[in-house]
């Protein structure tokens, strides 16, 4: 076995793994593998970030950023020459991963399976595309890197016609009984073990064959198979037939459990300077909350739970400790903390300090971008590509007449491809919030479709969030008068007349929100604000209680109920809530500013300097935080308070739109510009 | 010309493809062609095209008359030339700025819509189109490639036609080759630098 000195990580990825389906297997020892990485180690909850799209989220993952740094927006893409649509590829992402600047600090990677990295990149180590899994033998050339490798991978994979009904029956138990011309579902779900089998019999070569830094392994099969069998997971759901519950109740246990017995099997080849991470993108509904059937077929983003898991052990790594607010965003600034390099500045994440064994203070750097790059296994620049720029280019050789246009179909389908990677471009800056460069990209999806509801109604809560009120409401009355009886129309006018100042028409518009029936967890939340707005606290906290008892890891929620508690005076509930909040989900500036306020009225004044700085740190109502800070410095630190004071006079000349300001947890309103 | 090769003139509109098939027809080479777009003040001497090359991703039947002769077809549909038979490629070559500030100026008169990028971005697009075709070609055996640039044959049209004359072999006439080049028809012409 080949192992360098040295710090090394093991990186591996289950997409949409949950806690809600570990939890009962841990109990009853059906994932021992995973407890022994538990037991002395550390676990978390890890909170995805939207849109909730798995190539979007593992380049996230590793890369530290948003969908907007790394340019990769959905599952598939324009082809090079425009004839059609392919998975999304590592030439369309725009910086670097985790791998390349391992590369070009001549640290070794062997990375398997992960999500858009093909063509490989000829990084220090291996690369074994995704498309490495599913190519035929002729095409696997750009898969693997180096391409020497190419053959002797290839023969490791494993062919669902392979498989013995005995390897099914693990899953399926009276699989002898079932028609499979009639059934296709056990085919479905052979070619799916197939897939992670192969993933796991190259993983195992390599681990022990190939020297490496981070070994990064990426495993989709149970994202996959929960999208096919987890509507016949106990409880049975309505619509699922007694017979079809009975045949696939079992699916998707045996698929945890067959990922444990492939964790067991790569923990088997780390040394003792290894840390472990095991981490998943997002999380899966499976109990009461999983849509019905047709309904999850229609939208599959809708099984999916804001939080997945995150496990590590090592020796850097503290023992039986909880790791709370962490997102996928963090794991490539962990990984680099954790071999010894810079995080960059430019990461949307952070390293997980608080359970590393020894005190670190991480090195940084402006970012990795630009930065010896003939060493970081790039692509060489002439084949990245934005594929909308590609797209672009080959319309304009069809107009010139070169080329023939493609059917009418694959071009519905290229413009379809390219309008949903829009969108998800646009989810994701919302998410942050980005809303001046949402605004653009919105303007240009409602012009193309004008009867898009989403578009329509995020681009009217992107102009009231940048008070742009006069066009936000031509926007909404300009909508269809049935959808604008719709709860998600009602509120948005609500929030537009409150930034109008007419508060009875707020009412008026919750009102008739709520008399059109609410069921969404969202929607509870923002009747919540709502009533925030109206001081009517009680009410606010209801909703947002509500919402809590639709989905009960629910941030938004329990910051509004830590607002409402505050509003009241009542400071200790208060903190509770703002620290479950930011429990889980860090980058959370609202929140951790709410559970700074909370903390200073109940005269914690250190922890709450401390909260100030960090909803400051992730860029929360500057000027509003720097008075805050200023005042708690002044008994203790003159020098940091006139630090804050420069800043806030310097900010307070800048025009503002921030509701906050007009609240009373502000205290006395700043001067306006 | 050989009967053995189908001989491929190739490269971005507006980097000279036309002009080449005038000097091949010029020198004696028989271009496939059926003549349906017309000479306009963009190419005042023809097109030289085959509207069933623009078809090729779907149907290359056409290539069965090809044998022997000249035709032309864009640089991305070079990939999708079946490799059972051999071919020879000049592939022409021209400042991309120019090529793009051509296809815009063409565009423009015909009222079509052009590429929304920026110059330099379009530009990055095309190079890359490039490069990988380039790639495609250095991995087929079957074909052989002549670069030509496109201010070469312009500025010194007699040598470059005994060059393809040399790649293509058989009995082309260097000397009619190069006086079908006028140089008057080299518009949108970057400066050279100093």
């Amino acid at each position: 076995m080949v192992q360098l000195p040295g710090k090394k990580v093991l990186l591996i990825g289950w997409d949409a793994a949950d806690w809600e389906m570990i939890n009962p297997l841990l109990q009853s020892g059906q994932m021992p593998a995973l407890a022994h990485l538990l037991k002395g180690g550390v676990r978390g909850n890890l909170a995805t970030i939207q849109p909730v799209l798995s190539p979007m989220l593992w380049t996230s993952l590793a890369t530290g950023k948003r969908a907007d740094k790394h340019g990769i927006c959905g599952f598939t893409e324009p082809l090079a020459d425009g004839s059609g649509i392919g998975p999304v590829r590592s030439t369309s992402r725009k910086c670097k991963a985790i791998w390349n600047i391992l590369s070009q600090n001549g640290l070794k990677s062997n990375i398997v399976g992960w999500f858009a990295t093909n063509p490989a990149e000829p990084i220090n180590g291996v690369m074994i595309t995704d498309q490495f899994l599913v190519s035929p033998e002729a095409k696997i050339a750009n898969t693997v890197h180096p391409p020497e490798l190419a053959g002797s991978m290839a023969a490791l994979r494993v062919t669902p016609d392979s498989l013995m009904a005995e390897d099914l029956v693990a899953f399926i138990p009276r699989l002898a009984e079932l028609d499979l011309k009639a059934d296709d579902r056990p085919l479905k779900l052979a070619r799916r073990l197939a897939k992670v089998a192969s993933v796991q019999a190259v993983a195992t070569a390599l681990i022990q064959s190939e020297p490496w830094n981070l070994m990064g392994v990426y495993f989709d099969a149970i994202d996959q198979f929960g999208h096919e069998f987890m509507s016949f997971h106990p409880p049975r759901m309505p619509g699922i037939t007694e017979l079809d519950f009975e045949l696939y109740q079992h699916v998707m246990t045996s698929c945890y459990r067959f990922h444990d017995m492939m964790l067991y099997t790569l923990l088997q080849y780390i040394d003792e300077q290894t840390n472990v991470i095991l981490v998943s993108d997002h999380g899966y509904e499976s109990g009461h909350r999983r849509p019905p059937p047709e309904e999850a077929k229609r939208n599959p983003e809708g099984c999916h739970r804001g939080f997945g898991i995150a496990c590590l052990k090592g020796p850097d790594i503290k023992e039986n400790e909880r790791l709370y607010g962490a997102t996928i965003l963090d794991v490539t600034p962990t990984i680099l903390t954790l071999l010894g390099l810079p995080v960059g500045g430019d990461m949307d994440g952070r390293p997980w300090l608080e359970v590393f064994r020894k005190q670190v203070k991480p090195e940084r750097i402006f970012g990795w971008e630009g930065v010896g790059d003939d060493k970081a296994g790039l692509h060489g620049s002439e084949t990245r590509q934005d594929p909308a720029e590609a797209a672009q280019a080959i319309a304009q050789l069809v107009e010139l007449g070169y080329i023939a246009p493609p059917g009418k179909d694959v071009q519905q389908t290229i413009r379809d491809t390219l309008r949903c990677n829009k969108v998800s471009l646009v989810r994701a800056l919302v998410e942050t919030p980005r809303m001046a460069q949402a605004v653009p990209l919105l303007c240009e999806l409602t012009a193309e479709k004008k009867d898009d509801e989403w578009c329509v109604l995020a681009l009217a809560r992107c102009q009231l969030a940048l008070g742009q009120l006069k066009q936000a409401r031509a926007l909404l009355e300009s909508t269809a008068p049935a959808a604008q009886l719709s709860p998600q129309v009602q509120l948005l006018l609500a929030d537009l007349a409150f930034a109008e100042g007419n508060k009875a028409q707020a009412l008026s518009h919750v009102e008739a929100a709520e008399a059109n029936g609410l069921s969404h967890h969202l929607l509870f939340n923002q009747v919540g604000h709502a009533f925030l707005q109206l001081e009517r606290w009680q009410a606010a906290a209801d909703a947002f209680r509500k919402s809590l008892e639709t989905e009960p890891e629910n941030p938004a929620a329990l910051d509004g109920l830590a607002t409402a508690h505050l509003a009241q005076g009542e400071w200790e509930r208060a903190v509770e809530k703002s620290l479950e909040a930011v429990g889980l989900v860090h980058f959370y500036p609202e929140a951790h500013f709410h559970l700074a306020v909370g903390l200073e009225r109940s005269g914690q004044t250190r922890e709450a300097t401390a909260a100030y700085e960090t909803a400051l740190g992730l860029g929360y109502q500057p000027a509003l935080l720097h008075r805050h800070l200023m005042e708690l410095y002044k008994p203790f630190d003159a020098e940091k308070a006139n630090q804050h004071q420069r800043a806030f006079t310097r900010l307070c000349r800048q025009p503002m739109y921030r509701a906050d300001f007009n609240s009373n947890l502000a205290g006395e309103a700043p001067p306006s510009a | 010309m050989s009967s053995n090769f189908v001989t491929v003139v190739s490269g971005l509109p507006r980097s000279g493809t036309s002009l080449m098939m005038q000097m091949l027809a010029a020198g004696g080479a028989q271009v496939l062609t059926d003549g349906q777009r017309t000479a306009d003040q963009h190419n005042p001497r023809g097109y030289f095209e085959l509207e069933a090359v623009k078809h090729t991703r779907t149907d290359h039947s056409w290539l069965a008359q090809a044998e022997g002769k000249a035709v032309k077809v864009v640089h991305l549909l070079l990939p999708n030339l079946p490799v059972d038979r051999q071919y020879r490629v000049i592939f022409m070559q021209r400042e991309l700025i120019e090529v793009i500030a051509s296809q815009r100026a063409m565009l423009q008169q015909q009222g079509r819509p052009a590429a929304a990028l920026p110059d330099a971005r379009l530009a990055e697009v095309f190079a890359k189109q490039l490069g990988d075709v380039r790639q495609w070609l250095s991995r087929n055996p079957n074909f052989r490639v002549l670069h030509l640039q496109h201010r070469d044959v312009i500025e010194m049209p007699l040598p470059v036609a005994q060059q393809i004359v040399t790649f293509l072999g058989g009995d082309l006439d260097p000397k009619r080759m190069a006086v079908a080049v006028e140089s008057n028809l080299y518009r949108q012409r970057q400066t050279r630098p100093q």
